[in-house]
This record gives structure tokens, sequence and C-alpha cells, in this order.
């Protein structure tokens, strides 16, 4: 699903260039989860956002379905984030202006693959059906990260790419979204990379990947 | 819900922000609309004026058509017409007169006592070959039927406002006055807008028999004819031959009037568009979260930007409609003071009624499109250039020092060229640019200057809630700049403009006192008359003096200019308002070498005292310029001349007017008996406080629409400021919350919040003062000099300044009320809300 070869990436810095990792080598396979950890500021974010093709990487190759993001263009990382990715973000997640249900079906809209019988399941499964009309603001952290949830799968993306998605949350709501989340991915054979600190978390995955001092073990 | 472009899901997301946040889609609506009123109020003026300027310069009567008239009291008799005809001159008759509604319609006791009709009888068979081939039309309706018109029962055409005021009175009328012919039949009404109001067009024949002047012809149009010939021997001395008046082109006359009127509408657009400015920045600044998710769902950076772009075009486009309204209301509603106005300074006939173009509406549209574009290009950019999945890690505050360096330098480059421009430009285009660099140096620098002020006011404050309240007053800079900017402008323009109507008005109240020293003023219809008032003034024992003048048109090195000859008296020496002035002036005039000029005429062609100007026509070699005087609302260069030395060098000048001193207690005993004795109407004889009046009501009138404009520019920026104040209410919870969790009631919050805000708008209106008299002053040496040609002294009212600072300041307590209303009434929970997470 995911080939991840030779990737480097370095930040400018007022110092000079600082390289936050090279010759970075993974694979993910279809419906395997992965957690990527390691300490704050190694890079695994940027390592996901690359993944993502939300930002670039210096060298290097990442394939999904086969094609090399890092030979495309923006307009068609774009199109391949639409069709292939679902992601999720530590907070801020939802826009602020749609309605839960519209916030939940927005990329499945884009992609032009609403199944409103697959979307009536993830609303049940994720216990949103009395949240729909309501708007981001009146709803709270652990709510909001289901919907984000909710929206990533809807699109039946092949490859979700999750950031501390419950980072922001406390103990018992993470555990709800992280159990969730979990039961669905297996539940339709999503291939998913979480970024985590908590190595709970990564224990309940397929495997873990740690980056350290720009390696990846 | 299913839609067939899925990528409009995307606008559906951008379109919702505006729905979840009213009071920025006000502020964007009402900046818009607004911008887009006034601009668009005050072009359908300027078109409307430019388009009744053409009609009237294609009409078959306008005043460059070369023409002929009685040299006496007597219309032209039909017999001398014929006569012109057999001899092979090309003319065509027209009969001209106005009639009140009473003596129309025959009909007694009209409640429209002062409508007056004017009534134009024509040949249209003659008149069809006039040669206008620099017009191409007679100014005749396009639908014109040359059978119908010239066969009973005839044809009237009329403007359709006209015919409807007319309306009514067509049910009463009686057979022998109109509609009707002299056969008893109704003749046919027609409509056009071509014609003027409260015109009538229709055949010679029906003319003169309304008018009471069968036989009898008013002038002849000179068909075919730009440069005539002498008049035939026998008809000389009857009839006098009139050459076109080719000064007489009002568009070019008032072109700085539509100038000045066009860039203060500029000005009301661009304190408009910092309103949508204000919205569209802080819309995109809050839809950064939206921006993350649809680009991490797939939407490029370049659609997305197609999108938002897209999004204004359609809101701007929906709110130009409205505003466009809005702006056709503005424009029907001064349009009466305009038109009073032109005709006062310029005699340019406005019509009354508005007859706007598609190009007109259009242009709206696309000035409302380009203006949104130009507010949105730099929060645009900022977007653009933001860290789109990092969130809040990047963002760029004004308050950041560097950008204040930025804006500094800007600021102070604006100001250079300011300056350069001031040094270097000669033209009145030059000149708005140089108020236009004025304004946005000031713009510029007004951020910066309020950081400056605001830490100043801070390091000096001695208790740690004080240097709260400068602190946060300085943090808030950024957010209300735009607000603040709007208002600054519009206060120093409020300055700058009723400094200058102002200093105007003094000086041309006093001017007047000293220009019109004669008691009593006539004018008379023809020589005959003249000397016949002349000699029945000799006889009365009351006037003290009789100060002839006559007039006549010439060109002084191109340039038409008009000449004026007058009697040298001890009114002119003690009274006539002199800017400069050689010694021994009034006798040097009185010897017929010298003469005076008028501002403008000196300006326009670097006239100084002493030099020698050759004039076009004149029978000796040259005159010496030997005084200057000021003529304030004259569009046309003057010289003024012994009345001798005019009738020497031109002895076809138009003679007939006379300035009359009388004791005051004498002069209505004289008006009533001239009235009784010649005929004369209220406008052939005046007494000064009369011709003082009216001069003064123009002036007020000329000046209605700039302060009309002004005070809506000054609506904007309150309005500015409220939504400003409004959109940054919630945002302000969260930052005065920490300050209220360490024991400040919130009491204490309110007034702080309001001593806050009006410490803003107090410091932003005492930097408008210096920057208004700055406007003021290139208003009154720069603008008015090159576009009038005249220089009027420039003059402070300090008391201006004190109610536009209140006004200021009202207006910032205004619209802080709701804001601070909300803190006073907010629950701790929304406090508490401050510490939790901005979703």
């Amino acid at each position: 699903m995911l080939q991840v070869t030779h990737l480097a990436k370095s930040h400018q810095t007022p110092q000079g260039p600082l390289q936050l990792f090279s010759d970075v080598h993974f694979n993910l396979h279809a419906g395997e989860s992965v957690a990527l950890m390691g300490e704050s500021g190694c890079g695994k974010s940027t390592l996901l956002h690359m993944v993502a093709g939300l930002e670039q990487a210096d060298k290097g190759r990442i394939l999904i379905a086969d094609q090399d993001i890092c030979q495309m263009n923006d307009r068609q990382r774009s199109q391949l984030r639409r069709d292939q990715l679902g992601i999720i973000f530590q907070q801020l997640n939802l826009i602020p202006s749609l309605t839960i249900y519209d916030n939940l079906v927005f990329q499945a809209r884009l992609a032009n693959r609403v199944d409103d019988a697959w979307l009536a399941y993830l609303v049940a499964s994720l216990g949103l059906e009395t949240l729909l009309t309501r708007y981001p603001a009146q709803l709270s952290g652990g709510q909001q990260q289901r919907v984000a949830i909710g929206r990533a799968l809807a699109a039946r993306a092949p490859l979700l790419l999750a950031d501390e998605p419950t980072g922001s949350l406390d103990e018992v709501n993470a555990e709800q979204v992280i159990t969730l989340m979990l039961a669905l991915v297996k539940e339709t054979g999503t291939s998913l990379l979480m970024v985590t600190h908590s190595s709970l978390l990564a224990a309940r995955l397929d495997r873990s990947l740690t980056l350290s001092q720009g390696q990846l073990k | 819900m299913r839609l067939r472009m899925p990528s409009l899901w995307i606008l559906h997301a951008l379109l919702s922000h505006w729905w979840r946040h009213p009071v920025q889609l006000s502020t964007l609506v009402l900046g818009l609309l607004a911008a887009t009123a006034l601009w668009s109020g005050v072009q359908a003026l300027n078109q409307q004026a430019r388009l009744s300027y053409d009609q009237a310069a294609a009409r078959f009567d306008s005043l460059n058509q070369a023409q002929i008239v009685s040299a006496g009291d007597q219309p032209i008799q039909e017999s001398e017409y014929i006569r012109l005809r057999r001899l092979g001159w090309a003319v065509t008759p027209l009969v001209e007169g106005v009639l009140s509604l009473e003596i129309l319609f025959k009909l007694e006791d009209l409640p429209e006592k002062d409508v007056k009709i004017q009534i134009v009888g024509i040949d249209p068979m003659t008149l069809q070959s006039l040669n206008r081939s620099d017009q191409g039309s007679t100014g005749l309706p396009d639908n014109l039927s040359l059978n119908d018109f010239l066969t009973p029962p005839w044809q009237v055409w009329m403007s359709p406002a006209t015919a409807e005021g007319l309306r009514p009175l067509l049910a009463k009328a009686k057979a022998d006055g109109f509609p009707f012919n002299p056969q008893g039949e109704k003749v046919s009404i027609h409509t056009s807008t071509a014609l003027a109001h409260n015109e009538l067009i229709t055949d010679l024949y029906l003319a003169q028999h309304w008018l009471g002047m069968e036989g009898l012809l008013s002038r002849l149009l000179l068909l075919d004819a730009d440069n005539p010939s002498a008049l035939p021997e026998a008809l000389a001395s009857t009839l006098r031959l009139v050459r076109p008046q080719s000064d007489h082109d009002i568009s070019r006359l008032t072109a700085s009037f539509h100038l000045n009127l066009s860039a203060l509408s500029l000005l009301a657009f661009l304190v408009g568009l910092l309103m949508v400015y204000s919205a569209i920045h802080l819309a995109l600044t809050q839809r950064l979260t939206l921006r993350r998710i649809v680009f991490s769902c797939g939407v490029s950076q370049r659609e997305l930007m197609a999108w938002l772009l897209l999004e204004l075009l359609l809101l701007s486009g929906l709110i130009a409609l409205p505003g466009l309204v809005a702006g056709y209301w503005i424009a029907t509603l001064l349009l009466p003071d305009l038109s009073a106005s032109l005709a006062g300074l310029y005699g340019a006939q406005v019509s009354s009624e508005l007859q706007l173009s598609w190009q007109w509406w259009q242009q709206g549209v696309f000035m409302a499109w380009g203006g949104t574009l130009i507010a949105a290009i730099v929060p645009l950019i900022k977007l653009i250039k933001q860290d789109g999945v990092h969130l809040g890690q990047s963002m760029p505050s004004l308050n950041d020092q560097r950008r204040l360096k930025g804006l500094s330098i800007l600021g102070l480059v604006s100001l250079l060229m300011a300056v350069l421009t001031a040094g270097l430009g000669q033209s009145l285009l030059s000149g708005f640019l140089l108020l236009a660099l004025v304004f946005l140096s000031a713009a510029l620098l007004m951020p910066v200057i309020l950081d400056r002020l605001l830490s100043l006011c801070q390091r000096s404050a001695k208790s740690m809630i004080t240097q709260w309240l400068w602190a946060d007053a300085r943090l808030q800079v950024p957010n209300l700049s735009v607000a603040l900017v709007a208002l600054l402008l519009a206060l120093s323009t409020s300055i700058g403009v009723g400094g200058m109507v102002e200093g105007f008005r003094n000086t041309f109240t006093g001017w007047l006192d000293q220009r019109l020293a004669a008691e009593v003023y006539v004018r008379t219809d023809s020589e005959g008359q003249a000397q016949q008032v002349t000699q029945w003034l000799a006889g009365t024992p009351n006037v003290t003096a009789v100060l002839p003048s006559a007039r006549a048109a010439t060109q002084l090195e191109g340039v038409p200019i008009e000449l004026r000859g007058f009697q040298v008296h001890s009114t002119y020496v003690d009274h006539w308002p002199l800017l400069s002035e050689a010694p021994q002036v009034w006798q040097a005039i009185e010897s017929e070498s010298a003469v005076m000029i008028n501002e403008q005429l000196a300006r326009q062609l670097a006239l100084n005292l002493g030099d020698s100007i050759a004039l076009q026509g004149m029978q000796q070699r040259e005159f010496t310029i030997l005084a200057i005087f000021s003529d304030y609302g004259n569009p046309k260069g003057q010289v003024m001349m012994s009345l001798d030395t005019l009738y020497h060098n031109w002895p076809d000048a138009e003679r007939g007017s006379f300035a009359l001193r009388v004791e005051p207690s004498q002069i209505d005993g004289l008006i009533s008996a001239l009235k009784e004795t010649f005929g004369f109407t209220g406008t052939q004889v005046l007494d000064q406080q009369a011709v003082k009046r009216y001069s003064l009501q123009l002036f007020e009138r000329t000046f209605a629409a700039t302060q009309a404009l002004n005070l809506l520019v000054l609506a904007i920026a309150a309005i500015a400021l409220f939504s400003s104040l409004l959109t940054l209410s919630n945002m302000r919870l969260t930052q005065v919350a920490p300050i209220w969790a360490c024991g400040v009631s919130r009491r204490h919050l309110v007034l702080i919040e309001l001593l806050r805000l009006l410490a803003l708008a107090l410091i932003t209106a005492l930097l408008a003062i210096p920057l208004g008299l700055i406007i003021s002053y290139c208003l009154v040496n720069v603008i008015n000099i090159r576009a009038f040609g005249w220089a009027l002294p420039w003059q402070m009212f300090p008391h201006q300044w004190f109610y536009l600072t209140l006004a200021a300041l009202v207006s910032a307590g205004l619209a802080a009320l709701i804001p601070i209303l909300k803190l006073h009434f907010c629950s701790p929970g929304e406090l508490l809300k401050g510490f939790r997470d901005d979703q």
C-alpha cells in the first residue's frame, strides 16, 4: 500500500540547515496498522505530512498504490489525497462553519463516493446520531475527533494517516476514540499509519517504527 | 443532497463561513454596498451631465451654431426670412418663447404658477439640411415623421417627464389653448428623452399660434455656414449675424468640476474598500482551519484559490446590484443640486431625469469586482504563503516589529513621492496623485505612529492596570488598524474639505460685498431699450450714479475670453477686489491704454502686471495689464477695460447693462418704477441683496453634493469601526479573561475597555487634524488653482476640529456599546472559555 525509500528531509534554521532524517525506508501493507514513534521534534509529524503530500521531501520516493507522490505536482498530489488518503490531525480537524453532518461527508462528497448506507453505519458506530445538526464549537474534543475519524473513513480511503489523534484528549476519551478507530480500520481493511507518543497505544497496532536521530528503527 | 460537480462542495464550505459569521458578512456587504453606491452614484451624475452636454451641443439651436438675430427690439419678420432665402442664404427659421401654464392652457388659477414652458417652433424640412458634420445629428427626435409633423392636426414633442406633468391639465384644456390647433383639433402628443424638461417642440405654424407671434420669427439658423459672410446691406440694419461661440464647450468647462466629484467618490470607494479588506482579511484568517481541512481532503492550493476568488466574485456581484440601486437613489437625490450648480456656474443645462446606459450598470459591477479583488489581494497572498499544516506556528502578527518597520519604510517612500509630486507636478491629475499619496502615506504610517504613541503611554504608566490598558490597546491596533485608518481618512477629509468650503464661504462672502458695491443691477433687452433706460434714469433724482457696462467675446493666444467694458467710477476704485495692481491703474484704464484681467486668465496664460496683450479683433496695437482681480466661480478668462475702449475696438459689443448707485431707502421704489415703466421681469432688475442671496444660494448648492459625500464617508468609517469592534468582541472575552481571573471586576474591565477605545479614537482624531490641514492646503493651493484657475486663502477652523473630534469620540463610544455590554453581561462560564481552545 505504502512504500517509502531513501527519504530525506532537512529544515532551514537560523543556525543553518537541520537534517531531520535521511535515508528512511519503510513499507505499509494493505490492512496493516503501524505506529510511528519518536521524541518530540524528531520529525515524525513531518514524515507523516510528506506521506500525505502536504510537505515536500528533499529526496527519496513515496509510493502510494504504486504512484510516486514525490514526482507529482500539486494537483496530482491533491487528487491522490482525495482518492487514497484519510488524514486526522491532533486537533482543529473540522470546518467550524459546517454542521457535523457536512463535515462528516465532506471528503466523500469531494471524491464523489458518498455511500449513504456506509455513512449511516459510521454515524451509528461513532455515536454521532444526535450531533449531526450541531456545529464543531458545540462538541467536546473527543466528539470532534470521532467526527474526524468518520470523515476520514467515509470516503473509504485505503490509507489512513493519523497525527497523534488523541493527543489533545483525556484518557477516557482517548481510549474511546482509539478503540473506535482501530475497530473501524480493521473492519474496513484500511491501512493505518499513526504518529503517537504513547507506547501503550502503539502496542495495540500491528507494529511500531521509531524515528530517532534521523534514522528509522 | 448530491451535486453534479463534487467540487461545488468546496464553495459550499467557503460560503458557510459567512452564514456563521453574520457580522463579518454585514461588514463586507455594508463596505461594498457603500463603496459601489457612492462611486456609481457620482458616476451616474457625471454620465447624466455629459449626456446633457452632448445633447445640448448636438441640438439645432446650440450656441455653436451661426445664426441671424434681430438687430432691434422686434422679432424677425417672415418676409425678411423669405428675402434671405431668395438671395441664396441657406437659413432655417426658429420661433421661441416661454409661457406660463396659465397662458398656455388659457386656464385661470392653476396651482402651478411658477411652471414655465419653453415652446420651440421649427421647420423640419429646412432644419434637416443643417450641416452638423461634427455632431452627426440635429438633436431632433429620431422617430420624428416629417409627414405627420407637418400636416394637421400636427405633432408636439416633449420629454416623458413633461408629458407626465402636463397630463392632469390636458383633461381641463380649453379649445382656444394648448393642445388645440387653430382649427380646434387636438394635436398629437409624442415623447422623446432627447428633449429638455418643460420644453415643447412643434411646427413653426403652431408655435407662432400659441406664442401669439403669427408672421414673426425669433432667429434664423445658418445651414452649412461655418464662417458666414456679411449680411446683405439691405438687411444689415434690421438683422445681426451672430458667429458661433467657439468657447461654449460645456464639457471642457465642467471637466474639473466632474473630476473633483469623481475624486471624492473615489475616496468614498476606498474607505468602503477598507471595510471590505477588513472583512475579507478576518474571514481568511479565521478560515485557516478550513484551508487545512480542504487541503488534507484533496483540494489543491490552486483549486482552493480559484474557489476563493469565485466566492468573492459571486458575493461582490450579488452585493453590487443593490449597491447600484442605492447609487441610483443617491444620484436622484443629488441631481437637482448638481443641475442647479452647473447651471449657475457654467450655464450648463443638465436634465433632471436620470437616463442611465447599460454601460453604467456594467461599470458598477466591474468596479465592485475590481475593488473586491484589490481588497482581497493582500489577504489572499498571505493565505497562500501561510503554512497550512502547522496551524498557530506561523501566524504573522501585524504588530510584529518587522512588519511595522516595513510599513514605516513604505509610508516614508510614499511621503517622499508626495513631496516630489508636489514639487514637480503641474497638472490637475498630478494634484490628485499628490492627494492620493498623502492619504496612502497616512494610512501606512498610522499603525506605526499609534504603536509608538501607545508604547510611550505604556512606559510612562504608573499602575499595573494602566500599563495593561496601554499594552492591550497596542495589542488591539493590528485588528483595529484598518477601521482606525478608515476613521483617520474620513476625519481628515472632513477637516480638509470642511476647511476648504468654510474658507471659500468666508472669502466668497467678502468678495461679493466688494464686487457688488452698486445697489441695483439692470439688464435691458436691446440697445434701443438701453437708451430709453439711460434717459429715464437721468431724470430720476434718487439715482446718484448710472454705471453702464457692455460685453464682447474674443480670443487671446487662442483662448476664448470675455471682454467687459465699464465706466471708471469711485464705486469700482473703492471696492473692486484687486489681487495686485500697478500705481495709477484707474487713470491708465480710463486713458484706454491699460486693462485688468481676472486671476483665471493670469494663471492660465502666465500673465503678470506690466505684460502686454494683443486681443483678437482689436483696433489698437496692444494693452498693458495693470491689475489682476479675483473672480471666483467664473470658468472663463476675463479682460476688463473702459467702456470707451471696448466700444472703440469692438463696436458690436453687447450693451444694455447698468449698475445703479441709489440711496438704500429708495431701492425698492426704484425697482418697482423700472419694472412698471419698462416691463422688466424679476431677473432683469435685481437689487444687490437679491444677487448676493442668489450667489450664496448657488454656492451652498455647489457644495451640497461634496458635503453629502463627505458625510457619507464619515458614516462609512463609523460603521467600519463598529463592525470591527463587534467582530472582535468574542475575541476580547478570551483576552480579558486572565485579567478578570486575577481579580479585576467586570465593571472595572468594562470601564477600561471604554477608555481604551476612546483613547484610540482620540489619538486618531488628533492625528487627523494635521493630516486634514495638509489636505485642505492641497485642495486650496493645488487642486483649486489647477482645476478652476483661482486661489483661496488657506484658513483654519478650530471649531470644526473640535466638533469632529467629538464626533469621533461619540462614534467610538457608540461602536463600543454592544461589545462592552456583551462583556458586562457575559456569564463567568463564557469568560472561562478564554482558558480553553479557540474552537
